[in-house]
């Protein structure tokens, strides 16, 4: 069974009075610890596609099942948990929580999930901060980093919970080629040793020597699997 | 919850200027709330003391033929309807449970008769002393003489009456026997100027034209302890006098000697047995007995028009109006027992009206303070669009965000809040002991007696925590229920 399956999965943008669609038909499906990119002009719908995977936005019609569930059909209590447990996110654009430290930053999760003991999430939250590249960086605020390192720790935030799918959103936008070589390897880590779904959109060919599968999306559909 | 907790304090901590504006409104809104109930309280505390311990008592019975409820400050000086069949409707006054005393009292208006100046108008109650001692211990300072007891006859004349004869015709009446006090005169006075007085020449003011002259004679002049300007227009004068004075013995009338009353002047005794130890008595014996008021066969068909009522504290004025309304109706004794407020008419009124401005302020300040928390959450919640879209995007819950902002405010309603309500308490402490006294008869109304005392009793604070718990609450509602509505989406769309 997939991980991750659209049916005809549509997405208007009601824009003032005109409707703009961001996604036109989406048929596509993902298995378990497949490590995927999606790649296509700007405003082709990635964005929109991986928010809707991400249970972080709503599909205007068609079906979109997570491990076997209907997500379209659940409450926003269902989704919510769903992001929690199930799904780490990276976002185009980040954001950290302006008064936490870089290191309780990356336990957040950990800490809305309320499953492991104080000092198992600061130790999880350590080794990602270390994994990141942030070992000198943990108590710091996000308003004394630089973008990239905002990212890097938006991208700890996503892994440290070891979920199951991970959606990163032009996760190397804002790195060097040398910090994000480092974060696709973890990554590709993780995949191979966790069976972590990677999936993610990006502009970047040195992003895609990692990718083992590319999905290319136009105007708002699969024009190549 | 510690890291719902740990972002709120550490949020807190980093919009200070903001956590201030609301901590401070919570301050001050605490603690004009706390002064306020405690002026409110003051206010109810010194009318209850004041007239209802030391003047009124709780509750006032009528005649049913009295059309007016309102029988100390009558109009005009508008005579008030007797009491018929009064020592049957002593008795059920005595007889039941509640009631602590029960004093007989004759109201009414008499002519100051004086050779040298026009008629003067004064109001009189007359009583049995001993009774009236016994109702109301506190309600009288001595201020010149001795106060009469048993059944000495003659006048306790208010300081305000002697001053308003000072004023009327230069009259300065003393106790008899006594000479005139200077330091009593009013400021400037030689003491030889003023025409001394050891008795007054009455003559009873009464529709039926059937009054006497009498001649009362002074026996102390007494200040009341409280509402002196207001109160003092009554002095005291015994009984008999006062009946002879309005001529409540001409045999020429005797209608208005009524067939029970009757009986009772015939075998006074017997009656006063059956007060004493009558049935319904011994039945709940209340835990101090009730002094059964001295009413001699005389006072039975007297002017006597009032009786006022002072229960047990633990009963309620309501409840024992309501029983004892209902024992006069079942034995269809012409009586009515009324509140202390209805029968002191507007008085009670502008009592009632200043607690009710108080009251208002007080509601003001609690809706203002409210709006403008409310207003500064929510600013801070829509500020906070994006880090809240992005801890619901990450797997935050709405319960967590609404608890976020629980927090934030409940922490500065504790502290700031809590703060007010101790600067409020401190504040009416100093207050209390600054016996700040009252400038005329209107502030002493606000004040509730002479002095300004506002009272904090625990269920005062209590009242106190309870509105500061409301306003947090409501004040928080809105910006949650603006917080909740922000979604994962939102936080995307920013930035
Ligand atoms: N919130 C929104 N409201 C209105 N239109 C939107 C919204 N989000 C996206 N769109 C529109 O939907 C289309 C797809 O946008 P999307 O952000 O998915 O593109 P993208 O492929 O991620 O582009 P980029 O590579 O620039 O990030 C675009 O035309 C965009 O203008
Ligand atoms: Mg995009």
């Amino acid at each position: 069974m997939p991980i991750i399956q659209l049916s005809n999965v549509t997405k208007d943008y009601a824009l003032g009075e005109t409707l703009v669609t961001a996604l036109r038909g989406v048929d596509f499906s993902v298995e378990k610890g497949e490590f995927l990119s999606i790649i296509g002009p700007s405003g082709s719908g990635k964005t929109t596609l991986l928010n809707i995977i991400g249970c972080i936005d709503t599909a205007s019609t068609g079906s979109v099942m997570i491990s076997g569930k209907e997500i379209t059909k659940m409450n926003d209590r269902g989704r919510t948990d769903l992001r929690l447990y199930k799904i780490g996110f990276i976002f185009q654009t980040f954001n950290l929580i302006a008064v936490l430290d870089v290191l309780e930053n990356i336990e957040f999760p950990l800490l809305l999930m309320n499953k492991l003991s104080k000092d198992e999430i600061r130790k999880r939250a350590q080794e990602l901060a270390d994994a990141v590249g942030l070992t000198q960086y943990t108590h710091h605020r996000p308003s004394e980093l630089s973008g990239g390192q905002r990212q890097r720790v938006a991208i700890a935030r996503a892994l440290v919970t070891h979920p199951d799918i991970v959606l990163a959103d032009e996760p190397t936008a804002n790195l060097d080629s040398q910090t994000g070589a480092t974060i696709l390897e973890l990554m590709q880590h993780l995949n191979e040793t966790q069976k972590t779904t990677f999936i993610f959109s990006t502009h970047d060919p040195e992003v895609l020597q990692y990718a083992r599968r590319i999905v290319k999306i136009k105007d708002g559909r699969i024009v190549e699997s | 919850m510690n890291i719902v907790f740990r972002i709120a304090w550490k949020n807190l901590m980093r919009h200070r200027g903001k956590s201030l504006v609301i901590g401070s409104i919570l301050f001050t809104g605490a603690l004009i709330m706390t002064v306020g109930n405690a002026v409110i309280s003051g206010l109810d505390a010194g009318l209850a003391q004041n007239f209802r311990q030391r003047m009124t008592g709780d509750i006032v019975v009528i005649s049913t033929e009295q059309l007016k409820d309102n029988v100390f400050f009558t109009p005009m000086g508008e005579p008030v309807e007797s009491i018929n069949r009064l020592g049957e409707v002593l008795k059920i006054v005595t007889q039941n449970t509640a009631v602590r005393h029960a004093l007989p009292v004759a109201k009414g208006m008499v002519t100051v008769l004086n050779e040298d100046s026009e008629p003067y108008f004064q109001m009189l109650f007359g009583v049995n002393f001993d009774d009236y001692f016994r109702t109301f211990p506190n309600g009288l300072q001595l201020v010149e003489g001795q106060f009469p007891t048993g059944t000495t006859s003659g006048l306790i004349l208010s300081t305000q009456s002697r001053e308003a004869l000072f004023k009327f015709a230069n009259l300065w009446p003393v106790p008899v026997g006594e000479g005139i006090v200077t330091r009593n005169l009013p400021e400037g006075t030689p003491p030889d100027s003023v025409i001394r007085r050891d008795q007054m020449i009455y003559m009873g003011y009464s529709d039926r034209n059937t009054s006497l002259d009498i001649i009362a004679q002074v026996r102390a002049v007494g200040k009341y302890a409280a509402f002196n300007g207001l109160w003092g227009f009554f002095s005291l004068i015994d009984i008999q006098s006062y009946n002879q004075c309005m001529g409540y013995f001409d045999e020429k009338e005797p209608q208005k000697i009524a067939e029970k009353d009757k009986e009772l002047l015939e075998h006074p005794e017997q009656n006063l047995d059956d007060m004493l130890f009558g049935d319904n008595n011994d039945a709940a014996a209340p835990t101090q007995p009730t002094p059964v008021p001295t009413i001699t066969p005389d006072s039975a068909t007297s002017g006597y028009n009032l009786i006022l009522v002072r229960i047990d504290p633990k009963q309620t004025i309501s409840e024992t109006l309501i029983t004892l309304n209902r024992s006069f109706k079942a034995q269809h004794l012409p009586a009515k027992a009324i509140t202390w407020q209805a029968a002191l008419g507007q008085v009670a009124q502008m009592a009632l009206l200043m607690r009710a401005v108080l009251f208002g302020f007080v509601m003001t300040v609690f809706i203002v303070a409210i709006i403008v928390i409310t207003n500064t959450l929510s600013l801070a919640a829509m500020e906070r669009i994006a880090e809240i879209g992005m801890m619901r995007a990450i797997g935050a819950r709405r319960r967590f965000i609404s608890w976020l902002f629980i927090m934030e405010t409940g922490v500065l309603s504790i502290v700031f809040g809590g703060a007010g309500i101790i600067a409020g308490t401190l504040l009416v402490t100093v207050l209390r002991l600054l016996h700040i006294k009252a400038a005329n008869n209107f502030v002493e109304l606000f004040y509730g007696g002479t002095t300004f005392n506002p009272v904090l009793s625990l269920p005062d604070i209590g009242l106190g925590v309870l509105q500061l718990i409301v306003v947090t609450t409501v004040s928080v509602i809105y910006p949650i229920l603006i917080a909740r509505k922000i979604s994962p989406m939102d936080a995307i769309s920013r930035e």
